[in-house]
C-alpha cells in the first residue's frame, strides 16, 4: 500500500484539546508526523501586558485548566524573585500543599485520558472519581475546584481551614490504597504491558537534547526534578523522593506518574505534619522594577515564568515557557517507525495540554 | 410426548388454523367464482401450510431474538458496565418506575427512535451501492445465525444437519460486509478500519473453528441438537458429561476468538474508536449505523447462545423448562463476556495477530488431541 | 517462579478482579450524584469556607469605594447612584447635603465573572461575601446582569476598614485649588477641608486633609482631581 497522509486533528478523539497531528502512514506504519499547533491561540502574553500583578494571577490559571495552581505558583514566584521578596514559611507549606494536590489532580486527569486511549474506559471513571476527592480538598482549601487562584504575590489567599489535616489525611488513606490497587488492573494487566512496553521509545541523550521535561524526561532514565534541581518552597525541607523510569517507553513513563502521585501523598503528608505557624502573605510592593525568572516542575513538565516589570502597574513583558511545546518537538522522534494504535499510547502518555503550548 | 409440540408443529397448526379461515371465506365465495374454490385447496394443501409454517415459526424467533431478548441483553450490558464504571448505568426510561431511580429498560427504544429520526447521510464520493447494502448484510447474517440455533428441543426454526457448520458460516459473512463498508465510504479511517477487520478473520477464524472440532469429535455429529443429547449422557463422573470439563482449553480458545470475532473491546480494533474516529462505521449516520451497532449485539447473543450449545449442555437442566435453562445459562456467558469486555485495554494488531497464531491455535490444537484421547479411553 | 506466576494471572485474572470488586461495591450504591436530582448539601456545607460562588453585598456595610470594581480582572462590576430617603442607616456617599441621599452600591454581571475572588478579597469592610450557590445558570445573557438591587444583603454595620491597597493619597499643595472634590467623592470621609498657604483673593485656599487611619487606598480622590495635585503613594 503507498503512503498516504492522515490528519488526526483538529477534531479527532486521539488529541485531547485542540491540535492537528499530521501523521504519513505505510499502512499502519508512521513514516513522518508534523504536530500543527496554534488552533488554541489566546495572546495570553499580550493580555499579562495590560493588567496590573494582581489581576495576572487568575489569568496564570487558564493557562491549563488541570493544573492551574501550578501556573499562578509559578507567576507568582517569578514575581517574588523580581521584588525580591521573601514569602512566610506557613505560606510556602500551604502552596507545596495545594501544588501537590493539584498534581495528583492532574495526574487522575492524565489517566483518565490515557486509559481510554488504549481502550480502558472504565479506568477513565475510576480515576475520575479519585479526582473528586482531591478537587474536594482543594475546594476546601483554595476555594474552587479548578481555576483556584489561590497563590498571592507575597503569599497565598488564605489560611487553611480549621480541620483540614485530619480530612486529608483520610482521603490519603484512601487514595494511597486505591493506588495500591490500580496495580491490579494497570500494572498486572499483560494486555497493558503488551500495549506500553517498549513503545515510543525516547532516549535519554534525545530527551536531552530536545529538551524534554517533566515525567517524559524521569521516564527516560534522567532524574531531573525541578523540584530538587532547582528547589523552590520548602520541598528540599520534606521527604520525598524523584521517580525514575529505567527504558523511557510509554510504561515508563505511566510508572512514574504513578509513582509520583505516591510521592505526592508522602510530600502531602509531610508537609501537613511539618506546616509551622505565622503569617500567611507580606504585603508587595507595587509598581516593582526588574525581572524576574523562575522554573517550576509542572505536572508536565519544567513551566517557566520570566517576567519585566519595569515600574508600571502591569509587566512591561511576561513570557511562559510550556513543558508540551517542547514536547511536541520530540514527538515525530518518538513516534517514527511506530504503529497507528501506538501512536495513541505515546501521545497519551505524554500528557498533552493545549491551553499552556497555544497560550 | 414432547416431540410434537415443537416450534414447527405449533406454527404449523396456527398457520393451518388462519389458512383455514381464509380457505373457508374463499369457499363461501367459490360458490358463484370457481375458480377460488380451487385456489382454497392449494393453500391448504401441505407445501403451502409447510412455507406458512416456517414463515410463521421465523418470525417468531426473529421477535423474540431482536425484540425481546435483544432489549434484555441490551439492557444487561448497559446497566452492568455502569455498575462496573460505579455508575448507575441507564435508569430514567422504563416501564416499571419513573422516577429518576428507575430500571432505564426502555432507554434502547428511546435511541432506537432517536437513531431513526436521524438524517441518511452518505459522502460525496462513496460507492453508494457497497455502502449501503454492508450494513444490510451484517444485520441480515447476525440474525441468520439464529435459524440453526435451538433453543431447546422443541424450539427452532430448522433442525440443519450441519447447522454448526451453518452457524459458523454465516457468523463469518460480516468481517467481509466489514471490509466493504470501509472501503466504500472513502474515508481513510474506515479503510484501515476494514482492513484490520480482514485481517482480524483471517487470524480468528481458524482457532475459532479449530475449538469446535474437539466438540464434533467428542458428540460425533455437526447437529447441534444432537451435540446437546450428546452431552446429557450420563459420564463417568456421574454427572451430565458437558464439554466444558474435558475441554476447558477449547472454551477458552473459543471465547478468545468469539471476542475478535464480534469486535468487543480487548479486540475491536477495527472500530477502535480513540485512533480510528468510529472505524469502518465513521461515515454512517442515522438507523444505518443503529443497525450496525444493534447486530453487533445480536451476534453477541449468537455467540453465548453457540457457547451455551457447545459447551454448558444446552437446555440440560433440572425442574425449569429447557427453554428457561438455555436463557439463564447463555445470559451467564453474555455477562462474563460483559464483564472481560470492560476489564481490558484494546490490543494493538499485530499483537492480537500473534497471540492468535502463536497461542491460540496451539491451544486448539491441544484440545483436539484431548477429546480424541477420551474418545480413545471410551469415557464419552 | 511467583513473578512468573503473576504474569500468567494478568492475561485474565487480575483485571477481571479489579473490575468485580468494584461492580460489587457500587452494585447497591454507586457513587455517582444524580447531580440535578440529588445534591450533596452536607458537602456544600462541609466544604464552604473560603468557596467563591454568587456574589453577596451587604449594603450597611458597604461604603461605595468601587475598589472592587478596580481590581476586578473581568471589568464585570458596575457600580450603580441609587436614591435613598432621609432614614436608610447605611454609609451616604458624601456628607455634603446635596448627595447626602444617594449611595453608590455595586452591580455585578455574573456571565462575565470569573469567579477569582478579588472583589472580596480587596473590599476594605468585608461587605463583599461569596455564598456557596453556584446554580446560576439563565437562558438569557441579560438575566446573568445582577444589578445592585439584586446582590444585596442587609447585615449589620461593620466597624473595620482596612487599607489593602497599601497606598494612601499625597497632596501637591501648589496646585491645589481647592475645589472639594475629593472632600465630596470620599466614600469613608476621611477628607477635612483646612485653610492652605495659598491665597486667593485674600482668603486661604482650602486644602484636603486626611485621616490616614480611615484611609482605604482607593484612589477616589486621585481620580476625581481635576489639576492632578494628588498622587497614591505607597505606605
Ligand atoms: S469594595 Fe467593598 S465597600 Fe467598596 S464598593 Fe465594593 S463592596 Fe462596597
Ligand atoms: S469574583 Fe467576579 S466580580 Fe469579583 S473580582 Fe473576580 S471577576 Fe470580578
Amino acid at each position: 500500500m503507498s503512503d498516504m497522509w492522515i490528519n488526526m486533528g483538529p477534531q479527532h478523539p486521539m488529541n485531547h484539546g485542540l491540535w492537528n497531528l499530521k501523521v504519513r502512514v505505510d499502512g499502519e506504519i508512521v513514516v513522518e508526523s508534523i504536530p500543527v499547533l496554534g488552533y488554541l491561540h489566546r495572546g495570553v502574553e499580550k493580555l499579562c501586558e495590560k493588567r496590573d500583578y494582581n489581576q495576572i494571577i487568575p489569568l496564570m490559571d487558564r493557562l491549563c485548566y488541570v493544573s492551574s495552581l501550578t501556573w499562578s505558583h509559578a507567576y507568582c514566584i517569578s514575581v517574588e524573585e523580581m521584588m525580591g521578596l521573601e514569602v512566610p514559611d506557613r505560606a510556602k507549606y500551604l502552596r507545596v500543599i495545594a501544588l501537590e494536590l493539584q498534581r495528583v489532580a492532574s495526574h487522575l486527569m492524565w489517566l483518565a485520558a490515557f486509559a481510554p486511549d488504549l481502550g480502558m474506559f472504565s479506568a477513565y471513571l475510576y480515576s475520575m472519581r479519585e479526582r473528586e476527592h482531591f478537587l474536594d480538598m482543594l475546594q476546601w482549601l483554595t476555594g474552587a475546584r479548578m481555576n483556584q487562584n489561590y497563590p498571592r504575590i507575597g503569599g497565598v489567599r488564605n489560611d487553611m481551614p480549621a480541620g483540614f489535616p485530619d480530612r486529608c489525611f483520610k482521603e490519603l488513606d484512601y487514595f494511597e490504597k486505591k493506588l495500591e490497587q490500580y496495580k491490579q488492573l494497570f500494572d498486572d494487566n499483560k494486555l497493558f504491558r503488551m500495549r506500553t512496553m517498549g513503545v515510543g521509545v525516547l532516549s535519554k541523550e534525545d530527551a536531552l537534547d530536545l529538551g524534554v521535561t517533566g515525567p517524559a524526561l524521569r521516564g527516560s532514565n534522567c532524574p531531573i526534578d525541578m523540584r530538587t534541581h532547582d528547589p523552590y518552597e520548602v520541598y528540599d525541607e520534606l521527604d520525598w523522593e524523584v521517580q525514575v523510569g529505567k527504558e523511557g517507553d510509554v510504561f515508563s513513563r505511566y510508572a512514574v506518574r504513578m509513582g509520583e502521585m505516591r510521592e505526592s501523598c508522602r510530600i502531602i503528608r509531610d508537609a501537613l505534619k511539618k506546616i509551622p505557624d505565622g503569617p500567611v502573605r507580606v504585603k508587595a510592593p507595587l509598581r516593582p522594577t526588574g525581572q524576574g525568572f523562575r522554573r517550576t516542575e509542572d505536572s508536565r513538565g519544567e513551566a517557566l515564568i520570566y517576567v519585566i516589570g519595569q515600574g508600571g502597574e502591569s509587566p512591561y513583558r511576561l513570557k511562559i515557557r510550556s513543558p508540551i511545546f517542547a514536547i511536541m518537538r520530540a514527538v515525530p522522534v518518538m513516534l517514527k517507525g511506530t504503529s497507528v494504535a501506538d501512536l495513541l499510547a505515546i501521545m497519551g502518555s505524554v500528557d498533552i495540554c493545549i491551553g499552556d503550548t497555544d497560550k | 410426548m414432547s416431540s410434537w409440540i415443537n416450534l414447527y408443529n405449533i406454527s404449523y397448526a396456527i398457520g393451518e388454523f388462519l389458512m383455514g379461515i381464509v380457505a373457508a371465506i374463499l369457499n363461501f365465495f367459490g360458490q358463484w367464482i370457481g375458480p377460488l374454490s380451487d385456489f382454497a385447496d392449494w393453500l391448504m394443501s401441505v407445501n403451502v401450510l409447510n412455507l406458512v409454517a416456517i414463515f410463521i415459526g421465523g418470525a417468531a424467533v426473529m421477535v423474540f431474538v431482536s425484540i425481546i431478548n435483544l432489549f434484555i441483553i441490551m439492557w444487561i450490558e448497559r446497566k452492568m458496565y455502569g455498575r462496573i464504571h460505579d455508575r448507575r448505568g441507564i435508569m430514567l426510561p422504563g416501564p416499571w418506575k419513573k422516577t429518576h431511580k428507575g430500571t432505564g429498560f426502555l432507554q434502547n427504544l428511546a435511541d432506537g427512535m432517536k437513531l431513526i429520526q436521524k438524517e441518511l447521510i452518505t459522502p460525496k464520493n462513496a460507492d453508494k451501492w457497497m455502502y449501503d447494502i454492508a450494513p444490510a448484510i451484517i444485520a441480515t447474517t447476525s440474525i441468520l445465525a439464529f435459524v440453526a440455533i435451538p433453543f431447546s428441543e422443541t424450539f427452532y426454526v430448522a433442525n440443519i444437519n450441519a447447522g454448526l457448520i451453518f452457524i459458523l458460516a454465516i457468523l463469518a459473512i460480516a468481517p467481509l460486509a466489514v471490509v466493504l463498508a470501509g472501503w466504500s465510504s472513502n474515508n481513510k479511517f474506515t479503510l484501515i478500519g476494514g482492513l484490520r477487520g480482514a485481517a482480524l478473520m483471517l487470524s480468528y477464524e481458524i482457532p475459532l473453528i479449530l475449538s469446535v472440532i474437539g466438540v464434533i469429535l467428542l458428540s460425533g455429529s455437526l447437529n447441534p441438537i444432537e451435540i446437546v443429547h450428546a452431552q446429557q449422557q450420563t459420564s463417568v463422573l456421574g454427572v451430565e458429561n458437558w464439554y466444558i470439563i474435558p475441554l476447558f482449553p477449547a472454551v477458552i480458545v473459543f471465547m478468545v476468538a468469539l471476542f475478535a470475532e464480534l469486535e468487543r473491546l480487548p479486540f475491536d480494533l477495527p472500530e477502535a474508536e480513540a485512533e480510528l474516529v468510529e472505524g469502518w462505521l465513521t461515515e454512517y449516520s442515522g438507523m444505518r449505523f443503529g443497525l450496525v451497532f444493534v447486530s453487533k449485539w445480536v451476534r453477541t447473543y449468537a455467540g453465548a447462545a453457540l457457547i451455551t450449545i457447545l459447551f454448558l449442555g444446552g437446555w440440560s437442566g433440572p425442574v425449569l423448562p429447557g427453554e428457561l435453562w438455555f436463557i439463564i445459562k447463555s445470559y451467564i456467558v453474555f455477562v462474563i463476556i460483559v464483564w472481560a469486555t470492560w476489564s481490558f485495554p484494546r490490543s494493538r494488531i499485530d499483537q492480537i495477530v500473534r497471540i492468535g497464531w502463536n497461542w491460540l491455535i496451539p491451544i486448539a490444537i491441544i484440545s483436539i488431541v484431548i477429546a480424541a484421547a477420551f474418545k480413545w479411553v471410551g469415557w464419552f | 517462579m511467583a513473578k512468573k506466576k503473576r504474569r500468567l494471572k494478568g492475561w485474565i485474572i487480575q483485571p477481571m478482579r479489579f473490575t468485580l470488586r468494584e461492580m460489587r461495591q457500587a452494585l447497591w450504591k454507586p457513587s455517582t450524584i444524580l447531580y440535578p436530582l440529588e445534591k450533596e448539601r452536607d458537602k456544600w456545607e462541609a466544604l464552604r469556607e473560603n468557596f467563591r460562588g454568587h456574589h453577596e453585598i451587604d449594603w450597611l456595610k458597604c461604603i461605595g469605594c468601587r475598589l472592587c470594581s478596580r481590581v476586578c480582572p473581568n471589568q464585570c462590576i458596575t457600580m450603580e447612584d441609587i436614591e435613598v430617603d432621609e432614614n436608610y442607616k447605611g454609609p451616604r456617599r458624601s456628607h455634603m447635603s446635596e448627595k447626602k441621599n444617594r449611595i453608590h452600591r455595586p452591580g455585578v454581571d455574573i456571565g462575565r465573572c470569573l469567579f477569582c475572588g478579588n472583589c472580596g478579597e480587596y473590599c476594605p469592610t468585608d461587605a463583599w461575601t461569596q455564598t456557596i450557590l453556584v446554580e446560576l445558570t439563565e437562558f438569557e445573557r441579560d438575566a446573568l446582569i445582577y444589578s445592585a438591587e439584586q446582590v444585596k444583603t442587609e447585615g449589620g454595620p461593620s466597624k473595620k476598614l482596612i487599607n489593602k491597597i497599601l497606598e494612601n493619597p499625597k497632596l501637591d499643595v501648589e496646585t491645589c485649588i481647592g475645589c472639594k472634590r475629593c472632600f465630596n467623592e470620599c466614600p469613608t470621609q476621611c477628607i477635612t477641608m483646612i485653610p492652605g498657604p495659598k491665597m486667593r483673593k485674600d482668603k486661604p485656599i482650602e486644602i484636603p486633609e486626611f485621616d490616614y487611619s480611615k484611609c482605604i487606598g482607593c484612589s477616589t480622590c486621585c481620580d476625581v482631581c481635576k489639576p492632578g495635585s494628588l498622587t497614591m503613594e505607597e505606605i
